[in-house]
């Protein structure tokens, strides 16, 4: 009796947090409006919130008949980026460039904070046909039992049948964001949010190396899987945008993973692939009104830096005549 | 491996269909193993401390049992205390000699540059080389027979349950049970099931959903507003009651659905009307190990008051210092024998102006005693003395400051911080009831109908399942 008790409840709660407010509406909401749009995407963004650099409407201009299509979630790790994009690359046929935000540091998501390990449940409950991964089945076993064990503690389910369904924001080119984009803030300000930051991301970065001294390797193994996975007939584009002069210059000394200098590898080696590193770009670094923090762009520093990878992937591409020329006359000014 | 994980999960069911399908001889062999693995998912090398140690202690006590008198038992009873007080002393304590030993040579102008052995903390040594030192302490006192049994010896040092934060168990108590093969009982196995999801309720819907309050608070204690001092100590007294007497349940749960049974480890401490009283209430099996091991050797209250101190402050200092190698724990300890040697002093003052026991003094001693405890609490928390200092300073603003900023805005969301109201309100009015009546409620539940007892385990399980978090945070105790 106590087992089917068990079996009864757990049924009738699992279909009523599904049916009431499914767990990870945000990312279910993107892949559906990605399915709607997969005949037109042509660019995506991959990674982490370091892509908020990337906004589509200054990147392409008008009637180029371009599509963008933000892929990228927050805190989301190397690996994470490299499965995501196994999973999406097939779904995109006219995929003609990925944009991917390289951090100055690794770090793992299962190895830090249980608010980041829902990055990956969210991403196993977004695929839940593909296999287990990285040994992840504790992972994969909470992701399927996600609806039951919610991140949010019923909190959806719970203001929904109260009658306040709680907001979510994804807009229809797949940006998801739980903050204002168009926040400034003075120069004092950035430099004692760059002094956190930095301090954060070094001991995330050191308390990765210390539960696995691979990282570095298995990071840089990730990034360089994804010009395979993109297929050489699409460009990609790694890039590390402006940071905030105190974070630029203070984390990568505190850090130990050079994925930059990964990605400068690839750039150099690979046709298909460029790599921008602008983490102390001089447009940038003296105008605390384009930062939304340490090291992230707000919008307006956004559109200024999607203005500059754009003219800088019409010069590249015109200048090596590669077969990505089709793509610079796209982006070319009309 | 910790028992809020996914792993515990898998392990446990195994643990305990092959103790009652194993031959009843061999029980012992197949729980040893499986506490062995159980320990080993941290990390495997330190099976070699345990295995240290309860080579050492069987040698001791075996020899111990073939000498008649007390004195010619010494010698291994010395050999083990070394034994197990060297193995704390190198992996607990050697960094912390060394720095105070540093910090002191530099106070008076020279450099002793002592370095401590840099090791990782073998989890729950303090617990089982205590467990352990009982045994051979009772051994040599004639009251016990020494264990002949090798591999029940090792099971007693190891019982995986309460191998890393106890209960402490006493080998008079646990070892016949080790020996003995129970047959499956569904009412123990129940009854032990429900003190399990008590546990984990207590853990990870009521504690870890807390700290992450009182983390916030102690980042940084010099920008704590008074309110948000206060929120987090009073949080802090309820997320390491949570932790550490929800671990002992699930202890003393796994125990009984295997069962063996475990003695008490909390009940409901923050109930206590006095110091004393508290730590009868509070990790009981450490207050009766302190007690019999070393207040009572030291003449315990059969003394004068002046030695009686004396008595006091040893035991409470030591007590601090097992808890961690800090300051901060010391004085934590030095600050509860504190509370008693003054509580005794002033008994008589507090009897004149009392009187008799009435419902309004019991309200007051209760909320007294809970607010001692939430101060000593403060420096058992704070990384270091500045730190408490810090917090103790804005708690002490708090007539001037008021509650001008909410202490609920740092770490939780509303929603999350009326769940963990919501879990705190259920635990005390649970312990009010259980205080009334005198009864553990899951005692008083076994005796409803079985349909209301399934109805409690379900809410129970889903409780927190639903509510819980599951970050695998580890258990507080651990680190001692």
């Amino acid at each position: 009796m106590l087992l089917g008790a068990l079996a009864g409840v757990g049924v009738l709660l699992f279909l009523l947090s599904e049916t009431v407010a499914p767990v990870y509406p945000e990312v279910h909401a993107r892949e559906a409006m990605r399915r709607a749009q997969a005949d037109s995407i042509s660019f995506v963004t991959l990674g982490h919130s370091h892509n908020r650099a990337v906004l589509f409407d200054s990147l392409r201009p008008d009637g180029s008949g371009l599509e963008g299509f933000h892929l990228w979630r927050s805190s989301r790790d190397p690996f994470e980026t490299r499965w995501a994009f196994e999973q999406e690359r097939p779904k995109l046929p006219y995929l003609r460039a990925v944009f991917v935000a390289v951090a100055p540091f690794a770090w793992d998501n299962t190895q830090i904070a249980a608010s980041a390990r829902d990055r990956r449940r969210e991403l196993y409950a977004l695929h839940p046909g593909a296999g287990v991964w990285h040994q992840d089945v504790g992972l994969r076993v909470h992701a399927r039992l996600a609806p039951l064990m919610r991140g949010d503690h019923w909190k959806g389910v719970v203001y929904a049948m109260a009658g306040r369904p709680l907001d979510f924001q994804v807009e229809s080119n797949g940006w998801i964001d739980d903050r204002p984009r168009d926040t400034v803030r003075d120069a004092a300000t950035l430099d004692s949010i760059a002094v956190l930051t930095v301090e954060a991301h070094a001991d995330v970065d050191a308390r990765a190396q210390a539960a696995d001294p691979a990282l570095c390797g298995r990071a840089a193994s990730a990034l360089a899987a994804i010009p395979e996975i993109a297929g050489a007939a699409v460009r990609v584009v790694f890039y590390t945008p402006p940071y905030w002069p105190s974070y630029g210059a203070g984390l990568p000394a505190a850090s130990t993973c050079d994925l930059r200098g990964t990605a400068r590898t690839l750039a150099a080696t690979q046709d298909h692939v460029v790599y921008f590193d602008d983490s102390l770009h001089a447009d940038f670094v003296q105008d605390a009104g384009l930062f939304l923090d340490a090291d992230h762009l707000n919008v307006f520093g956004a559109a200024q830096y999607s203005a500059l990878l754009r003219d800088r992937l019409a010069d590249d591409a015109l200048a090596r005549g590669s077969l990505h020329g089709d793509l610079s006359a796209a982006l070319a000014d009309p | 491996m910790l028992f809020n994980s996914l792993a515990f999960l898998a392990f446990f069911p195994i643990a305990v269909v092959g103790a009652f399908v194993t031959p009843g001889r061999w029980r012992w062999a197949w729980l040893l193993a499986m506490s062995y693995l159980f320990y080993a998912a941290w990390e495997p090398s330190y099976l070699l401390l345990i295995w240290l140690s309860t080579g050492v202690d069987y040698a001791c006590g075996r020899s111990m049992g073939r000498r008649a008198t007390r004195q010619a038992r010494r010698p291994f009873l010395l050999v083990s205390l070394g034994a197990n007080l060297g193995l704390l002393g190198i992996f607990k304590y050697a960094g912390f000699f060394a720095d105070t030993a540093n910090a002191l040579f530099g106070w008076m102008g020279t450099d002793a540059g002592l370095q401590g052995f840099d090791l990782l903390l073998p989890v729950g040594i303090s617990f089982y080389t205590f467990q352990t030192l009982s045994y051979t302490i009772d051994v040599y006192r004639g009251a016990r027979a020494p264990e002949r049994h090798l591999g029940v010896f090792a099971l007693y040092v190891s019982f995986f349950p309460q191998l890393v934060a106890g209960p402490l168990e006493r080998s008079e108590r646990l070892l016949p049970q080790l020996h003995a093969a129970p047959r499956w009982d569904w009412p123990r196995a129940f009854r032990g099931s429900l003190l399990m999801g008590w546990g984990f309720f207590l853990k990870t819907v009521l504690a870890d959903r807390l700290a992450f309050y009182v983390d916030a608070v102690y980042a940084a204690p010099d920008l704590a507003t008074s309110a948000q001092a206060w929120g987090a100590s009073y949080a802090f007294a309820f997320q390491i009651y949570g932790d550490f007497a929800g671990y002992s349940l699930i202890a003393i749960g796994a125990a009984e659905v295997l069962g063996v049974r475990l003695m008490d480890n909390f009940r409901r401490p923050y109930f206590a009307r006095s110091i004393g009283e508290f730590w009868r209430r509070w990790h009981i099996s450490l207050s009766f190990w302190f007690r019999d091991y070393v207040y009572v050797p030291l003449g315990g209250n059969r003394v004068a008051f002046p030695r009686w101190t004396v008595n006091i402050a040893v035991v409470f200092v030591v007590s601090g210092l097992w808890h961690g190698a800090a300051w901060t724990f010391v004085a934590w300890g030095a600050l509860h024998g504190t509370y008693l040697i003054v509580g005794r002093l002033t008994q008589p003052a507090r009897n004149r102006l009392w009187g008799q026991a009435t419902r309004l003094r019991l309200f007051i001693s209760i909320t007294a005693t809970f607010h001692l405890a939430v101060v000593a609490w403060v420096f058992f928390r704070a990384a270091a003395f500045g730190d408490a200092f810090a917090l103790l300073a804005a708690m002490a603003r708090f007539p001037s400051e008021g509650l001008a900023e909410s202490p609920l805005v740092l770490g939780l969301t509303g929603y999350e911080a009326a769940l963990g109201l919501a879990a705190l309100t259920t635990v005390l009015a649970v312990e009010i009831a259980e205080e009334r009546r005198g009864t553990w409620w899951w005692d008083r539940v076994r005796q409803r109908p079985a349909w209301q007892q399934a109805a409690v385990f379900v809410a129970l399980v889903f409780s927190v399942l639903c509510f819980g978090e599951f970050g695998a945070q580890a258990f507080i105790y651990f680190q001692f």
